[in-house]
């Protein structure tokens, strides 16, 4: 009879959840997170176009803006040579509006130093982009490379 | 005067810690790193620096990709970082890489440059990639300066 009760009052217990490992395992996550996690910046695009001049004629008639850069970093637009990036925009976006009033799709030929500098190039076709002009052929490629 | 601790009103209850709300604030910060965290559209790799473009815009669909890096010394490298000997190489990889795309979706090279290229090494990877039919080039660069 006494084992009996005995047996009753274990029974009465209030059931709880232990809850702690469910704690442990949050906090592994956010850890995981918080370490893996960086502040990068995003790597973005500049788009375009880019038939390479393989000496073909081209059926659409275009009036093609010759670009160079130089290999100090010298931009010329038509034999122009411009002073700073802000000039070079300027004249692109001269160039581009013509064409549209003229229904022409604009056409740039650019022709670039071997040995100018990658952030030059990017920053031309960063100008190119801003006025956007995606359709450029690079030229003076060397013959067998 | 005296007394007793036990004799004291609701010492013998059992003192426990609300944790609940330590968990609400645990999740709260779990689903704000999982919320911020975005997944990559490009394969990197950090040996390339990448140039500035201020009016580069953030990669639209990853598809039809193929990632090209052209390293500071001139030399190539797959998306796997796996090196590229020479242009006949890098002209096989992307002729490779476009027959595995997709049929409606257009090829596009992504031509991670570093900025201390020279830009030799870009027109021989263009002049690759032309050559393998590819004529859609991204140049991949970053919206602004990297800090610190």
């Amino acid at each position: 009879m006494a084992r009996k009760k005995r047996f009753e009052a274990e029974q009465v217990e209030d059931p709880a959840l232990d809850i702690s490992s469910l704690i442990d395992v949050s906090f592994l996550l956010l850890i995981y997170f918080l370490v893996t996690s960086t502040l990068e910046p995003r790597e973005s695009d500049l788009s375009m176009e880019m038939p390479t001049d393989s000496g073909k004629a081209s059926s659409i008639q275009i009036d093609p803006l010759k670009i160079r850069l130089t290999a100090a970093g010298q931009v010329t637009i038509a034999d122009q040579v411009m002073a700073d990036d802000a000039q070079m925009e300027a004249e692109l976006d001269r160039y581009k509006q013509l064409t549209d009033a003229t229904n022409k799709k604009p056409l740039v030929i650019v022709s670039s130093d071997d040995d100018a500098k990658q952030q030059r190039f990017i920053d031309l076709m960063n100008g190119l982009a801003k006025v956007g002009i995606t359709t450029i052929t690079l030229s003076g490629f060397e013959k067998g490379k | 005067m005296k007394k007793k601790l036990s004799s004291i009103q609701g010492v013998d209850e059992e003192c426990k810690m609300d944790s609940s709300s330590m968990i609400d604030m645990v999740f709260q910060l779990i689903l704000f790193f999982m919320v911020s965290s975005r997944m990559l559209t490009n394969q990197i790799d950090p040996r390339v620096q990448l140039p500035v473009a201020g009016n580069a815009r953030p990669p639209e669909e990853a598809a039809g990709r193929i990632v090209l890096h052209v390293y500071d010394d001139g030399t190539f490298g797959k998306d796997n970082k796996e090196p590229l000997p020479d242009m006949a190489a890098v002209t096989e990889y992307v002729t490779q890489r476009k027959e595995k795309i997709e049929t409606g979706t257009t090829p596009k090279v992504l031509l991670r440059g570093d900025k201390r290229s020279i830009v030799k090494f870009s027109k021989q990877a263009v002049k690759a990639s032309g050559d393998a039919g590819v004529s859609t080039i991204i140049f991949s660069a970053f919206p602004s300066a990297k800090k610190g």
